[in-house]
């Protein structure tokens, strides 16, 4: 009796704590009325970028700091598991006043209610939203409303080790059949993965052409290259074309199948790059920035993702920043005046893009000197075209890594009979089965 | 005035002063233990996004762990294996090396060394063992090429399926072996003297004091070890996260890595705590056959 009297106590209890998590109705227009008097002008920014690189957003925010209008400074501060971190001190009350926003977490995060909708106020205050690139500005909607504004853009493509390329093609001629060109198609790319490999004598991998290794990482970047297209995001269901699906399959099970291998695993491509260990790679703007602080002298060269077979264009997947304010944050008026001057102001964006090597999202200012003449920055712009956010449903990344992931990793170790067709089909049945879970 | 009244008269006040004794220890139990089980429970019925009241969806997540899942059930398979591997070779080893280090006058010294690696954090741990790990240039395959194992035939460890649970097995089994060496050292100490004694008189050999007499004496020990290592085998996540994140091909993907994706990645809290159910009937169910299999039937 005492057991059950216990039980229904701990039930009670446990049912009022849970009624206390009701969300509340009040109006967006009424929490940003404009009024900042009663707000502090020290606010905190979260953000996930840890590290050395968290000096480098640091210094972005000490211009930022210095430099608005509203006298307001911005303290970062570094979190992991920015999700859990929302979570516990929005219970606790102690809310960051502004996140640097992964935006493809939007999809997932805004529809749970982490964060304040904005496009009530980007109405109120005339704020033209076309001055961004269309599809960063995507990623952080959902349902039509808005969560943000986007910061920075994010190309993922492969960085080339030019040292190793020339090396490679000291004693060649371009008419030669092992001279290696910077890969603008499939066919070259495997061509330079395979001429830049080096191997020992007992055939153990010395020197990688490619990193094979992300790949897996890469399937939806190689879909874009042949016009492919992974998810149908109106109906949230994996939408990956056949004859595409296995183009990209058995491009991916070429490298894998080489003989000799063409790559080692667990390498860290940092280190490996940086050592003339590497010489491709699949990577982010700012891996240019990882690599030269271990080796300054580096001469590496950044390239969309080379063009495919069908419908071939070079293309690839773009991440990136928003800014955001998470629900119940104690400073919106001031949080919003800030993101709003800081995602339009032209010096503060190029003093970031400068210190953060990334892309700003405001295409206004892709016509600045700075950015035209910067030799990284204009060969995205040229290309950017072409390149896609990734799908914006809720649960794309579980599909990633519960669906494409282990499935390619199965193709690659030729576990349970994998083959380039079965590896489709297994990829749209399991990341059907992971994105009906998350529509429930 | 007969003892019954007495008795019923001086029990109030007894009972009062009990009571606030034991109403830290209540509270903690109601607040840490009682409250979140319950609470799990009913949210498992839930549709629940942590900023939103629970919707009731009565046992739609169970269903669909059970129908749409695609990987739920497959990590209780990965864990078996490791299950598998961990829970005989912790009770095994742990035992044999506290009877080997009884009566040894540097049996402290051994034991602290063996406890050694319990004082680190995993994640630290697990820094120094993917390195370790690694095919090409870690410690582990260094040494079996020394031993004149050819390239080809080296195994990839984390980085391939099918070895790659048996090594974070491997690692585990380094961190958690000495705290169990510790509990078996105390309990071989504490088998009484004369039993041993009498055994040693009617000449019984070093194996068969070990599996006649000191192996039935520790079944309650081993009772305890087994379980513990049962509970904290299911319970794998922190190895997991910091050195395969549940790869490769999902081999090393764990019940509670997938419910802590569900819960704190993708903030689905009711299915999360329909996950958390299954998983904790399913070590219930393993402790009460473990029980079974260490019941003294003498």
């Amino acid at each position: 009796m005492k057991k059950l009297t216990l039980l229904f106590l701990s039930f009670v209890i446990a049912l009022a704590i849970l009624g206390c998590g009701g969300d509340d109705d009040t109006s967006i227009l009424d929490v940003f009325d404009g009024n900042n008097g009663n707000e502090s002008t020290n606010l905190v920014i979260w953000g996930e970028v840890p590290g050395t690189d968290a000096d480098d957003i640091r210094e972005a925010m000490a211009f930022v700091s210095d430099n608005n209008p509203y006298g307001i400074s911005l303290e970062y501060v570094p979190v992991q598991g920015l999700g859990v971190r929302l979570a516990a001190a929005r219970l606790a009350g102690d809310l960051p006043d502004l996140v640097l926003w992964p935006r493809p977490d939007t999809a997932t995060y805004a529809p749970k209610g982490f964060l304040y909708e904005l496009h009530e106020l980007v109405e109120r205050d005339g704020m033209n939203t076309d001055i961004f690139y269309a599809e960063a500005l995507r990623e952080l909607k959902h349902d039509s409303a808005l969560y943000g504004l986007p910061v920075d853009i994010d190309p993922w493509g492969i960085w080339v080790n030019m040292g190793m390329v020339e090396s490679h093609n000291a004693d060649l001629t371009p008419s030669d059949p092992d001279y290696v060109t910077v890969p603008t198609t499939w066919d070259e790319l495997y061509h330079a993965a395979v001429q830049l490999t080096r191997h020992d004598q007992s055939g153990n991998v010395t020197a990688t052409g490619f990193n094979i290794n992300a790949l897996r990482g890469a399937f939806y970047s190689f879909l874009l290259t042949i016009g492919g297209e992974i998810i149908d995001e109106n109906n949230g269901v994996v939408n990956i074309d056949d004859t595409k699906g296995t183009a990209v399959l058995e491009f991916f099970n070429d490298f894998y199948r080489h003989d000799p291998p063409l790559y080692t695993r667990g390498i860290d491509p940092i280190d490996a790059f940086a050592g003339n260990r590497l010489a491709m790679t699949f990577g982010p703007l700012y891996f240019e920035r990882q690599v030269k602080a271990r080796n300054a002298s580096i001469d590496m060269q950044f390239i969309s993702v080379p063009a495919g077979p069908i419908d071939g264009v070079q293309s690839g997947v773009i991440g990136g920043y928003g800014l955001v304010i998470p629900r119940g944050a104690k400073n919106p008026n001031n949080a919003w005046d800030i993101m709003q001057w800081w995602t339009n102001d032209q010096e503060a964006l190029l003093a970031y893009t400068d210190i953060y090597s990334a892309l700003p999202a405001n295409i206004t200012l892709w016509e600045s000197d700075s950015i035209k003449n910067h030799p990284l920055f204009s060969s995205v712009i040229d290309e950017i075209e072409h390149y896609r956010v990734r799908p914006v449903v809720p649960g794309y990344i579980n599909f990633e890594v519960q669906a494409v992931f282990p499935t390619i990793d199965k193709l690659e170790l030729e576990m349970d009979n994998m083959t380039v067709a079965k590896a489709l089909e297994e990829i749209k049945r399991i990341g059907d089965r992971t994105l009906a879970l998350e529509r429930e | 005035m007969n003892h019954q009244n007495v008795a019923k008269m001086k029990r109030p006040k007894s009972n009062k002063a009990g009571y606030i004794f034991i109403a830290p220890a209540v509270l903690f139990f109601l607040v840490f233990t009682a409250i979140p089980i319950v609470v799990a429970v009913y949210l498992s019925f839930t549709r629940y996004g942590v900023f939103d009241a629970p919707r009731w969806i009565g046992l739609r997540n169970y269903i669909n762990i059970f129908t749409v899942d695609p990987v739920f059930l497959q990590s209780f398979r990965n864990v078996s294996v490791y299950v598998a591997i961990v829970v005989p070779s912790v009770v095994l080893i742990s035992m044999v090396v506290a009877f080997m280090l009884n009566n040894r006058k540097d049996a402290k010294v051994f034991r602290s060394i063996y406890y050694l690696p319990a004082l680190l954090s995993i994640i630290a741990a697990s820094a120094v063992w993917r390195f370790m790990f690694d095919p090409t240039y870690g410690t582990l395959n260094q040494i079996l090429r020394l031993i004149g194992m050819q390239s080809q035939n080296l195994p990839q460890w984390i980085y391939h399926p099918s070895t790659a649970m048996a090594s974070i097995a491997l690692m585990s089994l380094w961190m958690i072996l000495g705290i169990n060496i510790v509990i078996y050292s105390a309990a071989v100490r504490g088998i009484p003297k004369e039993v041993v004694e009498a055994a040693e008189i009617d000449g019984a050999s070093s194996m068969n004091m070990f599996w006649r007499i000191i192996f039935p004496l520790l079944r309650p020990t081993t009772f305890f070890v087994m379980t513990m290592t049962i509970i904290g085998s299911f319970q794998l996540y922190d190895q997991i996260y910091a050195l395969t994140s549940g790869g490769p091909a999902g081999s090393t993907t764990t019940p509670v890595f997938l419910i802590y994706m569900n819960a704190f990645d993708s903030f689905n809290m009711g299915y999360a705590s329909a996950q958390s159910v299954i998983l904790f009937i399913v070590i219930i169910v393993f402790t009460l056959l473990s029980q079974r299999l260490t019941r003294d039937d003498y």
